[in-house]
């Protein structure tokens, strides 16, 4: 049963998406070398990408998924907490700078620059409020029990789900990485983006740590793990991947600033 | 034959420790007049080190139930050595780190308070510890006091502003992630930890792993609602100190370049 389930799939709707996004990532990576900014497209950055996309496609087509969506709510949120958040923060953290302009062909990009209504849409959405707003609704609408069942069982709306997650994810970790330098926020601006991000998934956490029954009818528990452990497991596999992210977005803009902190009272 | 859960207990370690703490503040505060916030923090803070010891929590804790033991921990632990050090003015800040000489500034320092306290979280609450503790009786006012002394230390370095807003921030999500496993371990527990607790008289039908339970969640809920409290009040800090430098996120970007 276990063997039966924990199967890999290959279905086109992921692998398609992802070929794409690594052969955009790949000409930008070429072109910007072959102008002599390999400082800027550095093999470390295709390494990070890769692992982002690679990422994003385990979520979505490994046992992760089967898993998820038959038997464990907590590899459920694994898959989300994969999908939205570490595939999103590694992908944007690959294209930081010039990467990031390369990444569509002029001929793809110049309309889309200047369409009057696609600039308006990104800068209201990218305004740090809307952004976390739309992040932290995402994670309660979702997570609604009769949501998260009905998704279950329709795959359009499980598709929806996830596109939801990714895009929010894309969305909430612009503006905490912000690959194209536009310094909506401050440093302190964006620790503050992290914690009220970590706060909110702190809520969902302690919601389903601290409930003593199951939330989710659809769960039964499955492989000698309850449903009420599968439930609090996920709360925690939550919290671990927030601690995991965030934590080291917060270690890597503290620590300039620490040793700032530090030269100056030195 | 255990107590009555409704009877008051009495522990004249802390109550003395306690007189002697607000007569000291009521010295000290001759000096250097605190404001009323200061003073009622350390009111409040000198108030839950020995209400929840002095009281049919600490009869409940020390008879019945983990989770009242847990509760009366994180009062004890984290909020009240909290309150107590807002309530000290800077000079008297001042006057017990000159009191307490070398020794006291090498153990408030960052790298050292950190680890004390995390020792002192883990190992009161190592099972054969609790167990000895609860089964003394005198050993229970040891855990208590190396609590009580582990919170001070922690909190010292933040209250004294030993540490720079990010280091502060740096510190406490530290404190936050590696302090968070005990109650996780209590909350996800099917069995009982402590043997004491196990044949503790049972008290409003809780079972002894449902009571480990509840007890992990209480502490949980406690430490990430102090945590992130205190790490909102360095956010804001931080953002108040950009812009009082009139740092915007253009000059950032400038700098950086």
């Amino acid at each position: 049963m276990l063997v039966a389930r924990a199967a890999w799939e290959a279905p086109p709707a992921v692998l398609v998406p992802a070929a794409i996004v690594v052969a955009l990532f790949a000409q930008a990576f070429v072109r910007l070398r072959s102008r002599g900014r390999a400082d800027h497209a550095s093999w470390w950055r295709a390494v990070v990408f890769a692992l982002g996309v690679a990422t994003g496609v385990l979520a979505l087509a490994s046992p992760i998924d089967t898993v998820g969506e038959d038997d464990l709510l907590s590899v459920h949120m694994v898959q989300h907490v994969l999908l939205g958040d570490l595939a999103a923060a590694l992908c944007i953290t690959a294209l930081r700078g010039p990467l990031l302009f390369f990444l569509l062909p002029a001929p793809v990009l110049s309309p889309l620059a200047r369409s009057s209504p696609l600039r308006r849409a990104l800068a209201f959405v990218s305004r740090p409020r809307v952004a976390f707003g739309l992040w932290a609704a995402n994670l309660a609408v979702w997570h609604v029990p009769a949501i998260y069942d009905a998704a279950l069982t329709r795959p359009a709306l499980h598709d929806l789900e996830h596109a939801c997650w990714l895009l929010a994810g894309v969305l909430v970790w612009t503006l905490l990485v912000d690959p194209a330098g536009h310094r909506r926020l401050t440093t302190g601006g964006r620790l503050a983006l992290a914690a009220c991000v970590f706060a909110a998934g702190q809520v969902l956490t302690d919601v389903l740590v601290f409930t003593f029954h199951p939330l989710y009818p659809a769960y039964g528990g499955a492989y000698g793990i309850s449903a009420i452990t599968d439930q609090r497991l996920a709360g925690v596999a939550m919290m671990a991947e927030q601690l995991l992210t965030l934590g080291t977005l917060a270690a890597v803009l503290l620590r300039p600033r620490i040793r700032a902190a530090r030269l100056a009272t030195a | 034959m255990s107590p009555s859960p409704t009877a008051f207990s009495f522990e004249p370690l802390f109550l003395g420790l306690a007189v002697a703490a607000a007569a000291a503040y009521v010295w000290a505060a001759r000096g250097e007049r605190p404001t009323r916030l200061r003073t009622w923090c350390f009111g409040i803070g000198i108030f839950l080190v020995a209400a929840p010891l002095n009281s049919p929590l600490e009869t409940i804790a020390a008879h019945y139930l983990l989770l009242m033991h847990l509760l009366q921990n994180a009062l004890i632990a984290d909020v009240a050595p909290l309150l107590l050090l807002l309530g000290l003015t800077p000079s008297m800040r001042a006057g017990v780190a000159r009191a307490g000489g070398r020794p006291f500034e090498l153990v408030t320092r960052p790298q050292v308070a950190l680890p004390l306290w995390l020792a002192a979280w883990y190992g009161t609450h190592a099972a054969g510890f609790y167990d000895w503790a609860l089964r003394s009786g005198w050993a229970l006012n040891v855990e208590h006091a190396i609590l009580v002394a582990a919170g001070l230390l922690f909190w010292w370095p933040l209250v004294a502003e030993r540490l720079s807003t990010p280091a502060a921030l740096a510190y406490l999500g530290i404190g936050f992630a590696t302090s968070a496993f005990l109650g996780l371990a209590l909350i996800f527990s099917t069995r009982p930890f402590y043997s004491f607790y196990e044949h503790a008289p049972r008290l409003w039908g809780f079972s002894p792993s449902r009571d480990q339970n509840l007890g992990g969640v209480l502490m949980n809920s406690e430490q990430t609602a102090v945590f992130l409290g205190a790490i909102g009040y360095f956010l804001w800090r931080l953002l108040e100190e950009e812009h009082s430098r009139g740092v915007s996120a253009a000059d950032e970007s400038s700098a950086a370049r």
